[in-house]
């Protein structure tokens, strides 16, 4: 099955920030939009990447925006940062995934709903906007699984047949590794906040923390959020809603707020 | 989502997350319905442990699937593993018109659906429910199922009797039976099936009688099949040939057939001579059955003995890389350890090792045989980790686990074997906590026994008829 050397390998595989990509980030850092734009502007793939994710429905900006200098502008500083994080994600992605059933497009919906409507609730708690980052960073997470258990899933497939196991318990038994703390070294390998960092190992449930605390309420319904997302029916045929496990005693605390937030009735 | 299949009786679908009418459509897809029938199950339920939020709207969908599968298998379909505010929704969404049934776990579901093992001595299950309707149906169908049904009135009642919890082998309360499928309930005690028949019998008894079930258990090697009839008025000529065709059917396994506790003033006396005649014997009660002496010397023993006629065919011969290179991939995956090859001979089973466990599987369509995999507690230990999540000194445990393992091995090698263009169908797997039960099973048989060593530990493959 799988093998923690097989997995450092992967982690060793995966590249840190293009130039490109690091630069702009900088730039952002320094709340230099422009300087941003026109650095992003010499990475094609990028901004077709941004051009095709700003310009859907989910981001309902009136007229297209077509260069690098209308994307950056439209979108301010931490929603640039979140999607150039969702870009370096997305270009980790396979062309074609293994283990979960689904494309390039289904993926980039996928990305794109977390992410909108993470927007929505880092504003409604009205939290610093550094935040929107973890979104993104968060959605790797499926790109980690599909390539860890890519080989494997009909013995997982088998697996499952005789036990409702998630993939991140079967990747704890194995290798004693888990999910949360690959992806959190693969932000800290794309040079994430730290602080963002942290509150996406916390959204992945497993840790204890105070619901007071707002870093801590953060990450509940950003665990909430994920589930929401890995609900629907296209991440659900896909496999994906048995990524990690859901803690609903984590979840309950921010429950009915978070509904409030994302209109479930 | 594909459903876990436990213990062969319940299909089991765990969703996380959102059941809401946006969400719900892609839980159960026509593909998953096909892997529920496919399972010839009694039982198909939705665990709501990991649902936060779920509405009407997403349960209905849920139960549009359910429905359909309930339609064409006739299983038992509900959900499980809710809390009191779930429980409390599902009342509220569907105003008195609850069609399905809930079960507070799935522990609970088990004992209606008919998994578990049975203990000696009388099995006391303690009920509760604000409803004397549910009370009685609950009542009813855990007598049914074999079980001493313990029923109390009042909430303080109810309280008071559960304090004493070594009482009884499950308490059943917050759980609501709707309409509950009508199979024959079966249970296993040791190398035993227990049927558990009621009313008058006539020609229904065919269908509510689960065949498969009982064609699995002669494959896996069950040699002793006991009807509790203890609860039948009488019956009539198309349930006594009911019973002497499955004497006859079974007579080429070894199977013994018997009917305990039958009121024989009211049952025709011909009706009794033609039984045994075929074969099944007539016990007042089930002690005089486990203390008979014949049935005493079967105990140990099983059907795959007694099929003399039945050898390992030279197709199924063909196919042994197949299944011996499935064991070993599984095995190596559940492990991470390397299995090394010793030699193979056609033999008769000879164990190598100290402290072996062993659990089999058969398999039937275009080729028959019996998987057995044995090996020592500790290789059990290390192989099961992946399935228990720790490393488990519990024989119990370990036993369950290892017929999981089993399982696994007979999945896929039905895979393979599939890919090559060969169909088989799998038992439900059985598992011996001492050796000398398995060597009773293979007493006088000639299989192919395959040893390997993972790491320092002896493992045996073994492939009988």
């Amino acid at each position: 099955m799988v093998t923690p050397k097989r997995i450092a390998e992967y982690i060793q595989s995966v590249p840190p920030l293009p130039e490109t990509l690091k630069k702009s980030l900088e730039a952002l850092e320094k709340g230099e939009l422009a300087g941003a734009a026109k650095t992003a502007a010499a990475d094609p793939a990028m901004i077709q990447y941004l051009k095709q994710i700003v310009n859907s429905a989910a981001y309902g900006f009136r007229n297209e925006l077509k260069d690098a200098s209308q994307i950056f502008s439209a979108l301010g500083i931490e929603r640039a940062k979140q999607l150039l994080y969702a870009y370096m994600v997305s270009s980790l992605a396979p062309k074609k995934w293994a283990y979960f059933t689904i494309d390039r497009e289904g993926f980039r919906k996928f990305q794109r709903d977390l992410m909108r409507k993470w927007e929505e609730i880092v504003r409604h708690e009205k939290a610093d906007e550094k935040y929107l980052s973890a979104a993104a960073i968060m959605s790797a997470g499926l790109v980690v699984a599909d390539a860890i258990f890519g080989d494997h899933a009909s013995d997982v497939a088998l697996l499952r047949e005789s036990g409702d196991y998630d993939l991140d318990t079967i990747l704890q038994r194995v290798s004693r590794l888990s999910f949360d703390r690959l992806v959190a070294t693969i932000a800290k390998k794309w040079e994430v906040d730290e602080d963002v960092v942290r509150l996406v190992s916390l959204a992945f449930g497993k840790e204890e923390c105070p619901p007071q605390e707002r870093l801590c309420r953060l990450a509940r319904m950003l665990h909430l959020l994920l589930f929401y997302e890995l609900s629907r029916p296209l991440m659900m045929d896909a496999g994906a809603n048995a990524f990690i496990g859901f803690n609903p005693e984590f979840s309950e605390p921010v429950l009915e707020e978070f509904q409030e937030i994302v209109g479930i009735e | 989502m594909r459903p876990t299949v436990k213990k062969q009786r319940i299909a089991y679908f765990t969703p996380q997350g959102f059941l809401d009418g946006n969400n719900a459509s892609g839980l159960i897809t026509m593909q998953d319905m096909q892997a529920v029938k496919a399972a010839h199950v009694p039982m198909v339920l939705v665990s709501m442990k990991k649902v936060v939020f779920f509405n009407k709207n997403g349960i209905s969908i849920v139960l549009d699937a359910l429905t359909k599968i309930q339609k064409e298998t006739k299983a038992t379909i509900g959900f499980c593993d809710y809390t009191r505010k779930q429980y409390d929704a599902f009342f509220k969404f569907f105003e008195g018109d609850v069609g399905f049934s809930l079960f507070k776990t799935l522990d609970i579901a088990m004992l209606f659906a008919g998994g578990n093992e049975a203990k000696e001595g009388e099995e006391n299950v303690l009920i509760f429910n604000e409803d004397p309707t549910q009370r009685s149906i609950q009542a009813i169908e855990i007598f049914d199922k074999g079980y001493n049904p313990v029923v109390v009135q009042t909430l303080d009642d109810y309280t008071a009797r559960a304090e004493d919890k070594e009482k009884f082998v499950a308490i059943v309360e917050r759980t609501y039976l709707g309409l509950m499928g009508n199979r024959i309930a079966a249970k296993t005690r040791g190398n035993c099936v227990i049927y558990y028949l009621k009313g008058f019998l006539d020609g229904s008894v065919t269908e509510q009688f689960d065949v498969m079930y009982h064609q699995n258990c002669l494959k896996v090697g069950f040699q002793l099949f006991m009807f509790d009839a203890t609860r039948v008025s009488s019956l009539n000529i198309h349930a006594a040939n009911f019973f002497s065709k499955l004497s006859t059917a079974g007579a080429e396994y070894g199977a013994l057939i018997a009917i305990v506790g039958l009121d024989m003033e009211k049952t025709p006396k011909r009706f009794v001579e033609e039984l045994e005649d075929a074969g099944i014997m007539f016990f007042e009660n089930e002690t005089d059955f486990f203390t008979d002496e014949v049935v005493q010397s079967m105990s140990g023993g099983g059907a795959a003995v007694k099929k003399e006629k039945h050898r390992l065919t030279k197709p199924v011969v063909a196919r042994l890389p197949v299944l011996v290179s499935s064991t070993m991939d599984t095995l190596q995956m559940m492990t991470n350890m390397m299995a090394l090859k010793e030699d193979m001979n056609i033999q008769p089973f000879t164990p190598k090792g100290k402290e072996l466990m062993a659990s089999s599987i058969a398999f039937y369509g275009d080729i028959d045989g019996m998987m057995t995999l044995v090996m020592p507690k500790e290789l059990v230990k290390k192989s099961c980790t992946l399935l228990i999540g720790e490393e488990s000194d519990d024989v119990g445990m370990l036993a369950d686990a290892l017929s999981e393992l089993v399982n696994i091995v007979a999945g896929k090698s039905k895979t393979r074997l599939q890919e090559q263009g060969v169909n088989i169908n799998i038992t439900l797997p059985r598992s011996y906590t001492t050796i000398e039960d398995l060597e009773a099973t293979l007493e006088g048989i000639q299989g192919v026994q395959v040893n390997f060593s993972f790491e320092d530990y002896p493992f045996m493959f073994y492939l009988s008829p």
